[in-house]
C-alpha cells in the first residue's frame, strides 16, 4: 500500500537562481534516479487530483519528469524531492491551462472510466460518489483539499505553494468541503469547521469573493 | 460539546475519504509510456538535444 506522507520540509519555487554543475557522477544520477522513480505513483496521484483525468494526468507527469530530469543540477540533494516534483508539476498544469486559455476544464472528464466499485468503509461517503463529487469541483478547490487534506500542509504552506493568501486557502478548502457535503447529500452544517469570521462570510456568499 | 464534535467529525470523515482516493490512485501501476520514460532517462541529457515525447494530445512535451 501506498503511504501518503506529509511533504515535510516544503518546496521553493523549484528554480534557484543559481544552478550548480550538472551531475556527472554515475553512482549519484543513479541515486537520484532511483529517488524520482520512487515517487512516480505519487506524483500521478497529485496530477490525477488536478487534472481528473488520466490522459492528462500522465502528460503532466510526463512532462514533469522531463522538466525534474533536466533540472537535476537546480536540485539540492537531501532536501524534499517530492516537493519539488509536486511544485514543478503543479506550475507545469497551471502554465498549460494558461498556454490553452482553458479556464473551463471537462469536469465530467474520464472519471466516469475510473470510478471505484470499492465499497466505502465509513458507509457515508461512497468513493464512487466522492470522485464524481472531486471532478465537479473548480481545480483550486480540489487542490487545497489535497494539500491540506491528503498532503497535510499548513494553511501558511499551502499559501505559499499556491501563491494566494492564508484567508483565500481557508476560503478555498471551506468551500471545498461544503460543495462535496452537498454533493454527498451531507448536511452542510455537519461538514464545516468554520475556523474564522472571514471563512464564514465568504462561504455564505458575503465576503470579498474570494475563489 | 457533541455539536463541535460531530462538526470536526464530518470534516476529519471527509478528508480521510480524500485520503482513500488519493492513495487508491497512488497505488495504481504506472502506465506503459511513463514506464518507457523512466527507462529511458538514462539516455535524456537534456530536452533540447533529444527529441522529446509525444503527448497523448499529440503536442511535442516541452
Amino acid at each position: 500500500m501506498t503511504t501518503v506522507h506529509p511533504a515535510g520540509d516544503r518546496p521553493s519555487d523549484g528554480h534557484p537562481t543559481e544552478p550548480k554543475p550538472k551531475r556527472t557522477d554515475p553512482a549519484e544520477l543513479a541515486q537520484v534516479k532511483e529517488e524520482l522513480v520512487s515517487h512516480m505513483k505519487v506524483l500521478r496521484a497529485f496530477a490525477l487530483s488536478l487534472t481528473r483525468n488520466s490522459a492528462q494526468a500522465d502528460d503532466l507527469v510526463q512532462d514533469t519528469v522531463l522538466k525534474a530530469w533536466s533540472a537535476l543540477d537546480r536540485f539540492e540533494t537531501g532536501t524534499n524531492m517530492r516537493a519539488w516534483l509536486f511544485t514543478i508539476l503543479r506550475n507545469t498544469y497551471y502554465s498549460d491551462r494558461r498556454k490553452a486559455g482553458r479556464m473551463v476544464e471537462d469536469a465530467e472528464g474520464a472519471l466516469v472510466g475510473r470510478l471505484s466499485e470499492k465499497p466505502a468503509h465509513d458507509g457515508r461517503l461512497q468513493m464512487t460518489d466522492l470522485r464524481t463529487a472531486l471532478a465537479k469541483l473548480p481545480v483550486e478547490q480540489r487542490e487545497v483539499l489535497t494539500l491540506i487534506g491528503v498532503l497535510q500542509y499548513s494553511y501558511e504552506e499551502a499559501a505559499d505553494v499556491c501563491g494566494v493568501k492564508v484567508g483565500t486557502i481557508k476560503s478555498r478548502l471551506a468551500r471545498g468541503r461544503l460543495a462535496l457535503a452537498e454533493r454527498m447529500g451531507l448536511e452542510p452544517d455537519e461538514t464545516l469547521d468554520m475556523t474564522d469570521a472571514a471563512t464564514r462570510s465568504v462561504v455564505n456568499g458575503n465576503g470579498s469573493g474570494l475563489a | 460539546m457533541p455539536h463541535k464534535r460531530e462538526k470536526r467529525t464530518a470534516a476529519v470523515q471527509i478528508d480521510e475519504s480524500l485520503r482513500r482516493v488519493f492513495e487508491e490512485d497512488a497505488e495504481e501501476e504506472l502506465p506503459p509510456r511513463l514506464l518507457n520514460l523512466l527507462n529511458q532517462l538514462d539516455q535524456i541529457d537534456a530536452p533540447e538535444v533529444m527529441p522529446a515525447p509525444q503527448r497523448s494530445d499529440g503536442e511535442t512535451a516541452q
